[in-house]
């Protein structure tokens, strides 16, 4: 168990960790267990105001996640994020890596002046900015098309990474990289061989957040994208079960639901494999 | 010995990222390019809102444009976005010059006039071919100052009283006048609990009902010349009736609202009456909700002054200047109008023709639909032009009372007085600042 | 056991040192280039002329504007909503972050420790953030409805509420506020503590133990070990969790859209209103611009704060 006091291994806390955990855990998840249960409740179950949200009061259906499959082009947007997601979080990690570092150990107050300058971006909102945005997207003859969110998605991600990983880099104790260029390492092969492995954690939440700004985003998406079948999921899903005044509840919340739990899955899977494997503490 | 651990671990995780970025360029390949037209053929690109009738845009997506398109030689390809991202897309296209032929949006959009071309000429067809446009379309899509045409409307969307027949008959009233919907809410909240539900929210139906209730006692934003005209006698009366109203027939739900509240609020069987599209009988058919046989349809209410009410959207179409094929949209607009018929049924009555002697049975249909229960219960639609206005009666629809109708200012207005925040005399000398300044900013553009 | 072929140089002779230090000076500026290039392309020229619209009376349907000066600025100052827009938007933004930071570390520190179900409960504890904002808070509309709240019935279960008493969690100005903040800070609650997750586990081991030799107690381990070290960290959690409740749309256009009549609206919903619905684009540029200052001094606060933490 790394970074953990030897005091709070006592007993006595155990219980306290349970009531505080089981808390949170109900205020985090609770409006996921309703969605779950939402989406293979019947119309006629969910409208009754004297229904108990959390359980079925009649029979379970597969209509909405029918309707979400089969009447829209869900698959498709699940598969469009997936791409966009992917290639953002490449991009956004060749150009944050370096970035970061570069702001954590080599530039001084230059690179703390420019490191708020590219988070300024962040000031003038996409509901705005998405105007002249347009116009460059257009320009490039990307109307319509995914490489516009891809090309765009890492004006806002970068910064955020950057800044992250330039935390997480501070962190690190200075020593592991002079002992790596005592040994005969340049700065940089330091960086790569040992500050990027211990912080493949840091790197790893670096990219899960990467991916869920991506697929979050909504201004651009709806902006930038015309036809159907190439929305994300964050866009073509409200457009499609929100008609009018008429909310397909069933079918959006199964929506919300399929949306976010692989990657809650995938980001649990990987995160307790690499925390697992590293050793930290070379400098012995 | 020092070893640098991890390393391993990073040449794996490279591996898959390489792996799922390949594997999802061979799929992103088949979406880059998104396989339009050949240099050959002609298109005409539509975009729509996402009907609240699905089966509207089956019709109108995998039926009607494709016979269109065939005869013509054109591919024609339609878009289709929910309500709330239009004004973001027409913006985004006005900006980057490019965009589609034909651009639906369901509410008169004068601030992009100088955008669009002069939809006179296919005004002018139409009545040629199809009878004369109803007053409704015309007030909703020419600007008086700069005498253009800055749309084209085919369509419209009428705004009835949803009631609880059942609850009514019961205190033996039924909804004709304001003082109706007053004291008979007032009867049957007593009586069975049941509320009046009219939005005192930042929304749609909210904005629509507030109007109605505003232009039937013979106050308006502005006069039919187009200067600001909020500030009066008739505003003021309207705006202590609507706290009455709420505070003797209705509960502080409706400050919660969207747009699909009341509709849940009157099916979930917790309203006795409402003001919206036929949405709410609609739903209630297609999902057999028992409340649904209970729910009727009536005309505007009576107030003082008149008895108005408003529609509850307006379908306008506009031709960018920049679109590619101007030629193809307007021959589009027109050939639709001629099989408006077709759409009136697919959309189950929801647009009301602009056109109207393109529905000639137009009576009959609504008087005998299978759906309803009873059959007739959507004939009191049939005189809805004797009733229904646009926003920014008395005069026409321009960017000013469209900016008053975005940001609130008038649902604003009613919900502070109603709540007790201000008083009605306050809250109405607050909306009319607000009135004022934005005329004041839209006349010094030119567009007002 | 590898062993190293490189050259090993020898003592730290001047020249070798300055060689060193350019290298660096180069490196770094190298190394953060690419990453200021990118962003400076794309953005630079729409981030400028975003600013120009705020000086400009440029409309959603015009191409054509004209320099006004700071007419838009000085006009919403005066609106009651604007003034409405600008308290909400650091009242959200400051209180959903100040709970979010104490309830990230003490989620956190739990998550650090071993036990039996920990992968579930980290899943669980990630999916507020994973959720996209606009199906969750389509979500949240339904949780906090005025009929069917999900919250209401609970509550009615428990028997808080009388049975026929109904919260409007959406109607009522402080309630609509608390119902905001809420669903900022399920929202944001994953981020941070993920983060300060991946900063903890960064702590080498030995610098705990050390401090247990030393014979530290839990608080001052705690707060005279640990939280400096995480400080680097955590501020880029509070900053980014900051911007992120500050420049939100969505939440708000999806559950109240600025009301009860304005007690929700904040700066970047009412840019959007202003803006686009609403058409006037130049003023709904110079509501959003609004943020500049404000975020500016945040984040000197913040970086400051940081910088004194820091530990080398």
């Amino acid at each position: 168990m790394a970074g953990v006091p030897a005091p709070l291994k006592r007993w006595g806390m155990g219980g306290a960790r349970f009531g505080v955990l089981a808390a949170f855990v109900a205020f985090t998840a609770f409006p996921f267990y309703w969605m779950l249960i939402t989406t293979f409740k019947t119309t006629a179950d969910l409208l009754n105001p004297d229904n108990n949200p959390f359980l079925f009061n009649e029979p379970p259906t597969l209509e909405h996640l029918h309707l979400l499959f089969s009447e829209t082009l869900f698959g498709q947007w699940l598969l469009n994020t997936a791409f966009v997601g992917v290639l953002v979080v490449t991009i956004t990690l060749a150009l944050a890596l370096p970035a970061g570092y570069s702001l954590a150990r080599l530039t001084g107050r230059l690179g703390e002046q420019l490191g708020i300058a590219i988070f300024l971006t962040y000031l003038v909102p996409p509901t705005i900015l998405f105007i002249p945005l347009s116009r460059v997207v257009a320009t490039l003859g990307l109307q319509d098309s995914l490489w516009s969110l891809i090309l765009v998605y890492p004006s806002f991600t970068v910064p955020f990474c950057t800044w992250l990983l330039m935390g997480f880099f501070k962190a690190i104790p200075r020593d592991l990289e002079e002992a790596a260029m005592i040994d005969g390492y340049s700065r940089f092969g330091a960086f790569v061989k040992v500050v990027i492995p211990i912080s493949v954690a840091g790197i790893l939440t670096v990219v899960i957040f990467t991916f869920t700004l991506v697929t979050q985003e909504f201004v651009y998406a709806l902006t930038f994208i015309t036809a159907a079948s190439n929305y994300t999921v964050s866009v073509g899903v409200p457009t499609f079960l929100v008609r009018g005044d008429v909310y397909f509840w069933g079918s959006l919340m199964g929506a919300c639901f399929i949306a976010s739990m692989p990657i809650a899955i995938l980001y649990n899977i990987f995160l307790d494999r690499f925390i697992a494997g590293f050793t930290v503490g070379a400098v012995k | 010995m020092r070893r640098y651990s991890g390393t391993g671990v990073s040449r794996r995780t490279f591996i898959k990222t390489a792996g799922s970025v390949a594997l999802a360029a061979g799929v992103g390949a088949s979406i880059i390019v998104p396989g339009r037209a050949s240099a050959q053929q002609k298109t005409l690109k539509i975009l729509q809102w996402n009907h609240f009738v699905p089966r509207y845009d089956k019709w109108f997506n995998e039926t009607y444009v494709k016979e269109w398109g065939e005869k013509n030689d054109t591919q024609v390809i339609v878009d289709n976005i929910g309500l709330a991202g239009l004004n973001s897309r027409a913006a985004a296209e006005v900006s980057a010059q490019q965009g589609h032929d034909l651009f639906m949006f369901l509410w008169p959009p004068p601030v992009h006039e100088d955008q669009v071309i002069d939809h006179r000429e296919i005004y002018e067809e139409c009545e040629q071919k199809y009878g004369k446009a109803i007053d409704l379309a015309i007030k909703s899509t020419y600007n008086l100052k700069t005498k253009k045409f800055y749309g084209f409307s085919d369509s419209y969307v009428p705004d009835p009283i949803n009631y609880r027949k059942d609850l009514w008959d019961d205190v033996g009233m039924s909804p004709q006048t304001w003082d109706d919907i007053r004291t008979g809410g007032r009867k049957i909240k007593l009586k069975h609990g049941i509320p009046v539900g009219i939005g005192l929210a930042s929304e749609i139906d909210t904005n629509m009902a507030l109007r109605t209730i505003m232009y039937s006692f013979g106050s308006s934003e502005q006069n039919a010349e187009g200067m600001p005209a909020l500030k009066s006698k008739e505003t003021l009366e309207a705006i202590r009736f609507v706290k009455a109203l709420y505070e003797e027939t209705m509960t502080d739900e409706v400050f919660t609202w969207d747009a699909s509240s009341n509709n849940r609020f009157m099916l979930a069987g917790k309203g006795s009456l409402a003001l919206n599209a036929i949405s709410i009988t609609r739903t209630g058919e297609e999902k057999k909700i028992p409340v649904a046989d209970t729910i009727w349809l009536a005309k505007a209410a009576q107030g003082p002054v008149r008895q108005i009410g408003l529609e509850h959207v307006m379908d306008v179409y506009v031709i960018w200047k920049f679109a590619e094929n101007i030629e193809g949209a307007k021959r589009f607009l027109v050939d639709y109008i001629g099989n408006f018929r077709q759409g009136f049924m697919a959309s189950e009555f929801y647009n009301f023709p602009c056109f109207p002697q393109t529905v000639p049975d137009l009576q009959q249909l609504i008087s005998h639909d299978a759906n309803a229960n009873p059959p007739d219960k959507y004939k009191v639609l049939e005189d809805v032009l004797n009733w229904a206005t646009n926003v920014g009666y008395p005069g026409y629809a321009n960017a000013a009372i469209d900016e008053i109708f975005s940001t609130w200012v008038i649902s604003t207005m009613f919900a502070q007085a109603a709540v007790g925040k201000l008083t009605p005399a306050e809250a109405l000398d607050q909306a009319d600042t607000e009135v004022k300044r934005i005329f004041q900013k839209w006349r010094e553009r030119g567009k007002v | 056991m590898a062993v190293l072929q490189r050259p090993v140089p020898g003592a730290w002779s001047p020249r070798r040192l300055s060689r060193l230090l350019d290298d660096e000076r180069w490196l770094g500026r190298l190394m953060l280039a690419p990453a200021i290039l990118y962003i400076a392309l794309l953005i630079a020229v729409p981030f400028f002329l975003a600013l120009y619209y705020s000086l400009s009376d440029i409309t959603v349907g015009s191409r054509v504007m004209h320099f006004v000066g700071l007419k838009h600025f000085s006009a919403i100052l005066r609106t009651p909503t604007f003034q409405q827009a600008l308290k909400n938007t650091l009242l959200f933004a400051c209180a959903s972050q100040v709970v979010v930071l104490i309830l990230a570390n003490v989620l956190a520190q739990v998550l650090m420790q071993d036990f039996r179900g920990k992968w579930l409960v980290r899943c669980l504890v990630l999916l507020p953030w994973v959720a996209p904002i606009s199906l969750g808070s389509i979500g949240w509309l339904w949780i906090l409805d005025s009929i069917y709240s999900v919250v209401n019935w609970m509550l009615q279960a428990i028997g808080i509420l009388g049975p026929a008493r109904r919260l409007m969690w959406l109607g009522k100005p402080d309630l609509a506020m608390i119902s905001i903040i809420t669903v900022h800070v399920w929202r944001l609650l994953p981020l941070a503590t993920v983060i300060l997750l991946a900063g903890l586990s960064s702590i080498p081991q030995d610098i705990h133990d050390a401090a247990a030799v030393d014979g530290a107690g839990f608080w001052r381990h705690h707060l005279q070990i640990t939280l400096p070290l995480v400080t680097p960290i955590m501020t880029v959690a509070v900053l980014f969790g900051f911007v992120f409740a500050f420049t939100d749309m969505i939440v708000i256009y999806v559950l109240t859209r600025g009301g009860p009549y304005n007690s929700t609206q904040v700066l970047a919903s009412l840019a959007f209103f202003t803006g686009i619905d609403g058409g006037d684009l130049a003023e709904g540029a110079a509501i959003s611009l609004f943020l500049f200052p404000l975020l500016l001094a945040v984040v000197i606060i913040l970086l400051r704060l940081a910088r004194r933490a820091e530990v080398t």
